[in-house]
């Protein structure tokens, strides 16, 4: 089953101007990991506001779980792709923790009792716990931020997207977030797409497209599309650190194995290094 | 400008039950010309610092009142930014603001005005201390957007709000810079931009460090950024300075870093692993030595990197 559908889905802000999506084809399966790749103003945040209908699209066909985004079915298929933004102060809606968190439960009009169980689910699902009746204005970004989430989640949608969430954390609130929902998606089976800047994350996901002037130009595994290093570099992307590193060291005939991480690319080094010193 | 202030203390809401010590007996000295970097978790007391550094937070001008209320012993806080003593309630601070530009997170959240040109001259006239003639105020203005990289006929007349990200910030800092600071203080300049857009602000501040802007002091997260371009690196933690040292001494602490929950540049996560296959790179942890090192330590000469 596929979770979201674009079928030559066509956008532009301004009526006769320039798309902002053109002609759009893909798919997220339900269950996948999407990470979404692409400069400033390549089209990611459109595609993504497009998805649950907060942009009508042009032209072309959006289906979530096989039916047809239109008017009359809007409200039914935001329940189940949710939209958590980049600034987590603008995602605030109450001064307590909870409060917040029911708002969207609230707004969709679910019994009390429900919206009781659905707080505890996704304080839960963030690891919030024990800042249940915290005030949201004392928390860290990261912890804003997965309050953000977790309000995205006592709705229960099927689809989370994250449209570069992790942008004003820093490190330490951007690995709390990227485990979160990495987790979301393993253990709930929430189907995520994560929108970023930050080529390190897109490690994680199973699947990566690359988007330019609201086209989409690459896609495969994330390890794949760092492979096609010169073809990232003319979508004004760069590889993550580790992956250019790799890549220098080759070129200067150390045969290191493309790696992912700190400790694994000192392994490849000081294999390396022992057998050329033999 | 020198920058130099010893025993700075500062504490939010003092004498209420929400007082929290921000800064706690701070001695740091920046010495004109660095590119210098102030690394620390959030809440660490770094933005406080920085933000003493052109008076948005002040010294309590009457220490000795203040401090008498407090029961302190007498203050030996000094603060002084070149001439300024920022400690002494009759400094001018408005000449100061002018010689210390401040660049807040994601500046480009207060741009404000219709045109860009608009934007930018603000400062400038604001600064000026008697009114300028429009040719001083165009010429500014051209000035400040060229150097940030920005064609002044082509972008003058647009609303700031019509260009891209990283176009915006550019303007932004424009409009500070406008003044001619001596000292540039920028929190998180490369925050949120996609990586194109980074390298073009790390760019930028070389070039204003090179022409306009004497000492350059950053605040970031981005490690591999502070390896890449500081002279010198403070690390705050819980109110105090703990480190005071060039990239390339600092991240040998990389364990120590890691214990105050802060990041190191990858290249020194990579060493530390390193030293457990028993190599010790000794690299300065910008990306380019380290390839350098490590190509040397495989017999490849390094050379072609």
């Amino acid at each position: 089953m596929k979770a979201i559908e674009f079928e030559n889905v066509s956008f532009s802000y301004e009526e006769g101007g320039a798309f902002a999506i053109k002609n759009l084809n893909f798919s997220v399966g339900e269950g996948e990991f999407l990470a979404v790749l692409g400069h400033n103003g390549s089209g990611k945040s459109t595609l993504a506001r497009l998805a649950n209908g907060l942009l009508e699209a042009d032209g072309g066909t959006i289906r979530v779980f096989g039916e047809e985004l239109t008017e009359k079915n809007l409200f039914e298929i935001r329940k189940q792709v949710g939209i958590v933004f980049q600034n987590p102060d603008n995602q605030t809606v109450a001064s307590i923790v909870e409060d917040d968190i029911a708002f969207g439960a609230e707004n969709i009009a679910l019994p009390r009792e429900d919206i009781g169980e659905r707080i505890d689910f996704a304080l839960k699902a963030v690891g919030m716990e024990a800042y249940r009746n915290a005030t949201v204005s004392r928390l860290s970004g990261g912890q804003k931020q997965r309050v953000a989430i977790a309000g995205v989640l006592a709705v229960m949608p099927k689809v989370l997207i994250l449209d570069e969430s992790t942008a004003m954390l820093d490190p330490k609130g951007r690995r709390e977030i990227i485990d979160c929902v990495t987790r979301l998606n393993r253990e709930e089976g929430i189907t995520v797409v994560l929108i970023t800047h930050f080529m390190e994350e897109a490690l994680r996901a199973s699947r990566a497209i690359v988007m330019n002037r609201g086209e989409i130009v690459m896609q495969g595994t994330p390890e794949d599309i760092f492979e096609r290093h010169e073809e990232l570099l003319t979508y004004n992307l760069t590889l993550p650190l580790i992956g250019r590193i790799c890549k220098d060291l080759r070129a200067g005939g150390l045969p290191v194995a493309d790696t992912l991480d700190a400790s694994s690319l000192a392994k490849e080094i000081a294999l390396c290094v022992s057998k050329q010193s033999i | 400008m020198r920058i130099q202030a010893e025993h700075l203390s500062y504490t939010y809401n003092p004498g209420s039950p929400f007082a929290s010590a921000a800064l706690k007996d701070v001695s740091l000295t920046v010495e004109e010309g660095e590119f210098f970097g102030i690394i620390g978790h959030t809440g660490s007391g770094k933005s406080t610092f920085v933000q003493h550094l052109n008076a948005l937070l002040r010294v309590p001008t009457s220490l000795k009142k203040y401090h008498k209320k407090r029961k302190d012993p007498p203050s030996d806080t000094v603060l002084k930014v070149g001439e300024f003593d920022l400690t002494d309630k009759k400094t001018d601070f408005n000449a100061l603001r002018s010689k210390v530009g401040m660049v807040m997170q994601y500046p480009e959240y207060q741009l404000f005005a219709e045109t860009v040109f608009e934007d930018v001259a603000f400062g400038f006239k604001n600064f000026a201390p008697e009114k300028p003639t429009k040719e001083q105020v165009e010429n500014a203005v051209r000035d400040a957007l060229t150097i940030v990289g920005l064609d002044y006929e082509e972008v003058k007349e647009m609303s700031p709000f019509d260009l891209s990200g990283g176009q915006k910030r550019r303007v932004a800092i424009a409009g500070v810079i406008v003044t001619k600071p001596e000292i540039l203080v920028l929190d998180e300049p490369a925050a949120g931009l996609d990586p194109l857009g980074k390298q073009e602000v790390m760019e930028l501040l070389h070039r204003l460090h090179a022409s306009w802007c004497r000492t350059i002091i950053i605040v970031s997260h981005d490690m591999d950024e502070i390896a890449e371009n500081c002279t010198r690196v403070a690390v705050f933690s819980d109110g105090e300075v703990k480190y005071v040292l060039p990239p390339k001494e600092l991240f040998t602490h990389a364990e120590e870093l890691l214990a105050l929950g802060l990041d190191v540049p990858l290249t020194a996560k990579v060493c530390l692993a390193l030293k457990q296959y028993g190599i010790d790179l000794k690299c300065d942890f910008t990306t380019e030595d380290f390839l350098q090192k490590t190509l040397a330590l495989a017999g490849k000469g390094g050379a072609s990197a």
